[in-house]
């Protein structure tokens, strides 16, 4: 508790930000991407690009003022922040049954808030801190028992939203965040293995619109004006760019409407088909080399909680990064995650940009550790 | 149990730190194979097959329009059409072929009128949409406009004109209420709607049987697969689906009826329902004031449906279904199977012009000041005898007298295809408990045998139940949908839809429709001014609702009063011919004064329909003009 307080103190009269400026460059060259991919996709139009920008400017702000919290007080506040999470996400549900149809928003007047995004960060940080306490130093076992529980619950409320894609992202960051904590091989190979034996057991349970989508998947010719016309007009629109792409706001495929939701999920295929394959190049390696610094300070880090959460922040944004781009380029089925920091809405970005920000000041944790 | 301690000040193992680092390199490696995954899927659709997907890009760009499909169209029982289709021509700009849209804008305004209204919306518009869509700039060309459009076409590029259906209403004022209107898709509308079934769709059932039958006039689209060139230029259309139209509607309005008994209630506010007892078929449904629905609608007259919908009279209200009235007198006759059920009816009472409660202060009044006298149950519903009904209710109950109206269709809802219908109310201890948590009082047995105090009905109930006693029993759901002719002229019948045959001893109905024909022939009747020159036999019951409640003291309502809104609502139900029902007519005119003063409007329209295929009646004028006593 002393230590903590100095620390705090100590950062206030010295540098009141903790910005990691690798971090905070790449952060900032993604979402100056994403702004001029918006105006291409959007129709050229200014007004939705200021809202764009307004959502990347208090995304920022939020980063930045994660940042320099302590990641011990952070790692008090986990359990507190997990149950209100899960109490929104179940508050929502209710909602959601009360009303008629799929329900995943809270509605606060000023803005909508997804409960369920709360949970990309709130169960890696749970988790996290299970797997940091005493009771895990004495009973592993219990405790990684424990962990799955707390991730696979609230996955499954998100999956009665429904809400497919967050829930399987939510496993995965859970899962990650498990393995980080230190899972013995033999249990991930046992965990890897039962998902495996697990999917011909999920498959009679999922919606019908879920199984066509991944029906689809295997051969979107089979129906190219309905069920497979999505994903075709995006690998059109991919493929058609080639190597060095139509250049930015000619892309035929997305100016003419044949992609759907081009701003959001499908903003990759627009990227892809005005700035070709070294485009979409440059893109993923801007990702990797974000992914890779989050890593790094992790390698570095002193502190279980801090490396643990800032893994899973590093996974979170690969997953989003992985689904959406194998999703448009037609290796995934179509579920609706949408590319960090790039696809329109605040939402998302809100939930990456606060990850980096937990990242940010995790790596101040090293030093005092 | 254990604490679940932090571990702040534990040091961490050189053991758990190697191996945590160790899973960070594996993660590394992990996620560097999947990026290779990413990196060899988009080469081989950029790199490999670029071609191929190129060639589907540009050369062979295929664009899916739907198609929408064309309503169906709503005609009356007779064929006359009441909601159609209409082809209107749009003057449409495509932004993506328009260099300078300020100079194009002018050089249009030279050739057909464009109001700044016009281009202030095409802005708004243009705004939000894509560049490459048509834009609408000018609805509703004239011929001799798309003529002269077409002419300079060719030196505006972008300019369009775009052919599409509109709908039309071509006995708008008479029918708005029951056939009612088209209006934008909503976004409440988009979570009602199947939104594929829609693409294409601009416009969706808001009121009436536009809306009640949504699903059967509105059909299913098609769509063509468009080849389009590079630059989005439609350059042939590869295959088409066809859309199926919707189905038409025949409604059981009879318009020739319908506007004739619109005409008839003139000026004033109110409702008319005409029923034919034998089917509970709708022959008429009118509410006044109305509103052209070409205007509230689809139309662009901003201004003039602010005045429709902030307007005191209500003209979007359908009086005949909403609007709910005390009964008046009208209840009379229903109550008076109750009175022969538990033998009351033989019995004779005296009226000195008022009436009061053992435990009660006030009187209740007569309409008549002197009374009646000595009278039975006959003359109380021919003269409409407060008293008697007073002693009636009295004697009867409040339970009785729910359980009676009830089965006359009273506080329930008719089932008619109109979703919005109201259901009235009929008062019970249970209800006033339940809305006002107070229990009932005797004073309030009195006047629901008046009709007055809580109880509602609307013009339909109160007709649906007269059609009852026409019917002797039988209880017809009304209807409004005579049939629906599909796009392949199958045809599909509304047949008329028995409820059930009311638990009333049928010995009664003739003594009770002798009182009601009383009410209309017999020399101290209440609506005996229409008899004269009456070439047939009509039942019926005059009812007048006071709207300003009387005062202890005071004296029967003044009509000489200057303001016409305190002047009591006029309400009459009759059915004609007395011994072989051919037609069921309710109305209420709002302070039309009394139930006999308005008895004219429901005699001329009975006249109309009975008598219009032999020599037309000379019905019009001022043979029901509204005179103003009893």
């Amino acid at each position: 508790m002393q230590l903590s307080l100095t620390t705090s103190i100590r950062r206030l009269n010295g540098f009141p930000v903790r910005l990691d400026i690798p971090l905070f460059l790449l952060t900032l060259l993604l979402c100056l991407l994403g702004l001029a991919v918006q105006f291409s996709a959007g129709g050229e139009d200014l007004d939705q690009l200021i809202r764009q920008a307004v959502r990347i400017v208090v995304a920022v702000a939020i980063m930045l003022a994660l940042s320099t919290v302590p990641i011990e007080v952070l790692r008090r506040f986990s359990p507190p922040i997990y149950l209100v999470a899960v109490g929104l996400v179940i508050l929502v549900l209710a909602i959601g049954f009360t009303g008629r149809g799929a329900q995943r928003w809270l509605d606060l007047g000023v803005f909508r808030f997804q409960p369920s995004e709360l949970l990309k960060l709130a169960i890696p940080m749970m988790v996290a801190y299970v797997l940091t306490t005493t009771f895990f130093k004495i009973y592993r076992k219990t405790a990684f028992l424990v962990s799955g529980v707390l991730v696979l619950v609230p996955a499954f409320l998100v999956y009665l939203q429904p809400d497919l894609g967050t829930a399987l992202l939510i496993i995965a960051v859970g899962a990650a965040a498990i393995f980080f904590g230190g899972l013995s091989w033999r249990w991930v190979g046992i965990s890897s293995f039962s998902v495996l034996a697990l999917i011909p057991l999920v498959w009679p349970l999922l919606q019908d619109y879920q199984k066509t989508r991944v029906l689809t998947l295997f051969d979107p010719w089979s129906d190219p004006l309905g069920r497979g016309y999505h994903s075709i007009q995006s690998m059109i629109a991919i493929g058609s760019g080639g190597i060095s792409g139509k250049g930015w706001l000619q892309g035929s495929q997305s100016q003419l409407d044949f992609l759907p939701e081009r701003n959001t999920d499908f903003v990759f295929s627009v990227f892809a088909e005005e700035f070709g394959f070294v485009g979409g190049m440059i893109l993923i390696l801007i990702y990797s080399l974000l992914i890779a610094r989050c890593l790094m300070i992790a390698y570095r880090c002193d502190y279980d909680f801090a490396r643990i959460v800032v893994c899973s922040v590093a996974i979170m944004t690969f997953v989003h990064l992985f689904v959406n781009v194998g999703m448009v380029a037609g290796i995934l089925p179509v579920v609706g995650l949408p590319l960090p920091l790039i696809s329109y809405g605040g939402t998302s970005m809100v939930t990456v940009l606060a990850g980096i920000g937990l990242v940010m000041g995790a790596q101040y944790a090293k030093r005092t550790a | 149990m254990f604490r679940l301690s932090s571990s702040e000040n534990y040091q961490v193992p050189i053991e758990r730190v190697r191996l945590m680092q160790n899973r960070v390199i594996i993660a590394a490696v992990f996620l560097i194979g999947l990026i290779f995954i990413l990196i060899g899927r988009l080469a081989y659709l950029q790199i490999v097959s670029h071609q191929d997907f190129a060639a589907l890009s540009k050369d062979n760009q295929v664009q899916v329009v739907p198609v929408p499909p064309v309503r169906g169209q709503i005609y009356d029982r007779n064929g006359t059409l009441l909601a159609g289709n209409e082809t209107v021509y749009r003057l449409a700009i495509t932004p993506r072929y328009v260099d300078d849209l300020e100079s194009l804008l002018e050089k249009i305004g030279k050739i057909v009128p464009v109001s700044d209204d016009d281009i202030s919306k095409f802005k708004r518009k243009l705004g939000v949409s894509n560049k490459h869509t048509e834009i609408v700039l000018k609805d509703f060309l004239s011929p001799e406009e798309v003529a002269r459009v077409a002419v300079d076409r060719y030196s505006m590029p972008g300019v369009s004109i775009v052919t599409d259906l509109h709908r039309v209403y071509s006995s708008s004022l008479y029918t708005s209420h029951v056939v009612g209107t088209l209006g934008q898709i909503d976004k409440q509308d988009l979570q009602k709607v199947d939104p594929v079934r829609y693409r294409g769709l601009q416009h969706v059932g808001k009121l009436g049987m536009e809306m009640e039958s949504e699903d059967i006039l509105v059909g299913f689209p098609g769509h063509n697969q468009v080849e389009t060139n590079a630059h989005g230029r439609k350059i042939r259309v590869l295959s088409r689906a066809m859309p199926t139209a919707g189905s038409d509607i025949y409604l059981t309005i009879d318009i020739d009826l319908q506007k004739f008994a619109y005409d008839a209630l003139g000026d004033e506010v109110g409702g008319l329902v005409a029923i034919e007892p034998s089917t509970g078929r709708i022959l008429a449904m009118v509410s006044k004031p109305s509103f052209d629905a070409n205007v509230f609608g689809i139309g662009w007259e901003q201004d003039e449906r602010k005045v429709l919908l902030t307007s005191e009279d209500k003209p979007l209200l359908n009086r005949a279904v909403q609007g709910q009235y005390p009964p008046g007198s009208t209840i009379k006759p229903f109550l008076a199977f109750s009175a022969f059920e538990t033998g009351i009816g033989n019995r004779k009472f005296h009226c000195p012009g008022w009436y009061q409660l053992p435990d009660y202060s006030r009187q209740f009044r007569c309409w008549k000041t002197g009374g009646h006298g000595y009278i039975d149950l006959f003359d109380a519903i021919a003269e409409s005898c407060d008293v008697y009904f007073y002693e009636l209710a009295h004697r009867l109950g409040i339970d009785e007298m729910y359980y009676q109206l009830s089965k006359f269709g009273f506080g329930s809802v008719t089932g008619v295809e109109l979703s919005y219908e109201t259901a009235g109310i009929l008062p019970s201890k249970e209800w006033k408990q339940w809305t006002k948590g107070e229990p009932w009082y005797e004073g309030e047995t009195l006047i629901t045998g008046i009709g007055q105090g809580a109880t509602l009905v609307n013009m339909l109930q109160l007709a649906h139940a007269t059609t009852i006693i026409a019917n002797r029993g039988v209880k017809l759901r009304p209807q409004l949908i005579h049939k629906t002719v599909d796009v392949q002229g199958q045809q599909y019948l509304h047949e008329p839809d028995l409820i059930e045959v009311i638990d009333v001893n049928e010995r009664f109905y003739g003594p009770i429709i002798k009182a009601m024909e009383k009410v209309v022939h017999g020399n101290r009747g209440t609506a005996r001014r229409i008899s004269e020159g009456m070439e047939y036999r009509m039942a019926g019951k005059t009812g007048t609702v006071q709207i300003v409640s009387r005062k202890k003291d005071a004296d029967r309502m003044d009509l000489k009063v200057t303001d016409k809104k305190l002047h009591p609502h006029g309400i009459f139900t009759a059915f004609a011919p007395a011994d072989n029902p051919k037609i069921v007519v309710a109305v209420i005119v709002e302070n039309g004064a009394s139930g006999s003063a308005i008895a004219p409007i429901a005699r001329a329209v009975i006249d109309h329909y009975l008598l219009s295929e032999s020599e037309t009646a000379n019905t019009k004028g001022d043979s029901f003009a509204i005179v103003t006593d009893h």
